[in-house]
């Protein structure tokens, strides 16, 4: 069960991610032009509800998607920006940008956009924390494109059989679509379990099938599993089913669905348009929002007031960022070795 | 000093480590170590510190090479041995894209302080999937240390600063170095990366010569002394970082270069030190650089992979007399 103060955190963390991802997809319409990203929207339910069961020394491995893991995890949006703007400021001195960008003292390791690699790193880093000794798990996040690489089956098969206290969370973003490659868009999962949950039922690795659109599934599911881990009985293993968020597109994400407007979540009868299915039914920004204010935790003008702040947190962050200079040519020649 | 093999020697610097270091997790089938593996020590290593071995992992050289690079990630010290060289191709994507990337990518924010070791070379009873030598393909993926070592104190020392690195480091050994014995240092020996080794001095042609080779070009230099040809024998020891210095300076004393190594011919170890030389000492060559490695040709079983495959003392000798 989720308490109050817990609930209002999550959902302001999915509203921070939300307007960040909004202002990443704005400077690529308006000011930058290289480079392409992975955004987040219509997966903050996932990022957000596990980063708050985390606790300060746990481990986490994410991917090309990393910006609402980043964000949820409490890294400063400002750095994490300029980071993806390739800009020396950012946590990798622009090294990384979108698909790269990394926040050790957060607790992630390596980011690495070589699909399914991270999943092989996670174990390694539930072996440290086994021998650590002090209780710490590791998460790893994935896509469903993940589980397509032969490692993740290895890495499942060695957690399992040295029961490595690593939950991994596998963010199958692929649900509802079918026409993929047409629209210019990432393809749907290429799998030949429909259920992705199944491959590590194989192994037999605790495993929750729940949809990433809820809050309240993925906490339940989230919580139970990591306090398992916790208490030595692991792996784990979480498919978070979310439906495609229509503005997804392999190099441009376009922002299809508009400025999210909040107006929908007490005024569901203002939702209209092309995208307003995916709206009323999967985003998970709008639908926890409702959540919320059916429980009587949130008001309108209290939901207002928080988008206000957070919008000047990711205003101040996007000229933090803007202002921030491009690393040197030159400065990208050192630090190969440590 | 105590005399011992190649094997023993290794084991002992791991050994050290793992009593020393206790976030170092050692991962790997047990017999792959080669001989080394029945040493007691490594024995009692594996009972004393049961929670950080993890002896007979699947055969899953990726997922074996990400549990090291993980866990080094995580601050904790991993040692993975594959075996042969040759299995742990599988882990390439683990080595190249996360070990060798990591830290720079990260802006210094990570370090791996990783080590895969395995077993390279032409497996005399073995077959093409077997007989690897791929330390110039790792060579071409930035970001990973080399370790290529010839003796026992050699392999000894160079383990032990591996073992002490912030990076990932690559240690592959020759199978037939394995029962070398030789004097080695007791305690904490290290010998630091990048640092070349001249094992027999000489003025009339350098020869190049790493791992295994490097007892094959000592024998080559003793009959070349017979027929009064003074061979110069340099070891590089670590192929990443590589001590240009010491070969260049070499070379330019004696003009004439012949590299002789098990990494196949094209884009190999031997085609680097030759470019390296015509760059940077071509005045001081008085005859072409010679590369003695195998063909670019999968290694065949047994007899087949004989003759045209192993360079032998006295294809040096040839290889010298048609320079001189």
């Amino acid at each position: 069960m989720i308490e109050q103060t817990q609930a209002l955190r999550i959902f302001e963390s999915m509203l921070l991610i939300r307007r960040f991802e909004e202002t990443v997809i704005d400077l690529w319409a308006t000011v930058e032009t290289e480079g392409h990203r992975h955004v987040y929207i219509g997966q903050e339910a996932v990022g957000a509800t596990i980063m708050e069961l985390l606790r300060e020394d746990d481990l986490i491995l994410t991917t090309h998607r990393n910006h609402g893991h980043v964000i949820a995890r409490g890294a400063d949006p400002g750095r994490a920006l300029a980071e993806i703007l390739g800009r020396a400021d950012g946590f990798n001195k622009g090294r990384g940008g979108s698909a790269g960008l990394t926040v050790r003292e957060a607790g992630f390791l390596a980011t690495t956009g070589q699909v399914g690699g991270g999943i092989g790193l996670g174990i390694g880093a539930a072996q440290a924390q086994k021998v650590k000794g002090r209780g710490g798990i590791c998460v790893t996040f994935f896509g469903d494109g993940g589980l397509e690489e032969g490692i993740g089956f290895e890495a499942m098969n060695i957690a399992a059989l040295y029961e490595l206290p690593v939950l991994l969370v596998c963010e199958n973003n692929s649900v509802g679509v079918t026409t993929g490659r047409a629209q210019n868009e990432w393809s749907s999962s290429s799998m030949a379990a429909e259920t992705l949950g199944d491959v590590p039922r194989a192994l037999g690795i605790a495993t929750e099938v729940v949809p990433g659109e809820s809050v309240t599934a993925v906490y339940d599911a989230a919580s139970r599993l990591i306090g398992d881990l916790r208490e030595g009985r692991s792996p784990a293993f979480i498919e978070m089913r979310t439906r495609r968020w229509p503005g997804s597109r392999s190099f441009n994400p376009q922002l299809v669905t508009g400025v999210t407007d909040l107006a929908g979540i007490w005024e569901p009868g203002s939702v209209t348009g092309e995208h307003s299915d995916w709206i009323n039914r999967y985003d998970p920004v709008i639908g926890y929002g409702r959540e919320l204010m059916r429980q009587g935790l949130i008001d309108r003008d209290e939901i207002r007031a928080m988008d206000e702040r957070i919008s000047g947190r990711v205003q101040a962050a996007r000229e933090f960022a803007l202002s921030s200079p491009l690393p040197s040519a030159e400065s990208g020649l050192t630090g190969t070795f440590a | 000093m105590t005399r011992m093999t190649y094997a023993a020697a290794m084991v002992d610097a791991v050994v050290a480590r793992m009593h020393d270091d206790p976030t170092m997790t050692l991962i790997g089938s047990a017999y792959l170590l080669g001989p080394a593996a029945e040493h007691p020590a490594l024995n009692t290593v594996r009972e004393r510190y049961a929670d950080r071995v993890i002896d007979e992992p699947p055969i899953s050289e990726s997922a074996v090479a990400g549990l090291a690079i993980g866990s080094a990630m995580s601050g904790c010290r991993a040692l993975a041995h594959f075996g042969l060289a040759a299995f742990a191709v599988e882990a390439w994507s683990q080595f190249i894209h996360e070990a060798g990337v990591a830290h720079h990518q990260s802006g210094g924010q990570i370090t791996v302080p990783a080590v895969f070791v395995m077993m390279h070379g032409v497996m005399p009873i073995e077959f093409s999937q077997h007989s690897r030598s791929p330390y110039a393909m790792l060579a071409n993926c930035p970001g990973i240390q080399i370790v290529l070592a010839s003796t026992p104190a050699d392999i000894k020392g160079l383990m032990t600063t591996a073992l002490k690195s912030d990076n990932p480091t690559v240690v592959m050994n020759h199978p037939l170095l394995m029962a070398m014995e030789g004097e080695v240092p007791d305690g904490d020996f290290a010998i630091p990366f990048g640092e070349a080794d001249v094992k027999r001095a000489g003025r009339d042609v350098t020869l190049v010569a790493t791992s295994h080779k490097v007892e094959v070009a000592l024998q080559a230099a003793e009959a070349l002394a017979a027929e009064g040809v003074s061979a110069e024998v340099v070891d590089p020891r670590t192929i990443v970082p590589l001590d240009r210095d010491a070969i260049l300076a070499s070379v330019r004393k004696t003009g004439r270069v012949v590299v002789v190594d098990e990494s196949p011919r094209t884009c190999g170890f031997g085609a680097e030190i030759g470019a390296m030389v015509a760059e940077s000492a071509f005045g001081n060559l008085k005859a072409p650089v010679i590369r003695l490695s195998p063909p670019d040709i999968p290694i065949p079983r047994g007899t087949l992979a004989q003759t045209p495959f192993r360079t032998t003392p006295e294809k040096v000798v040839g290889a010298v007399r048609s320079i001189l």
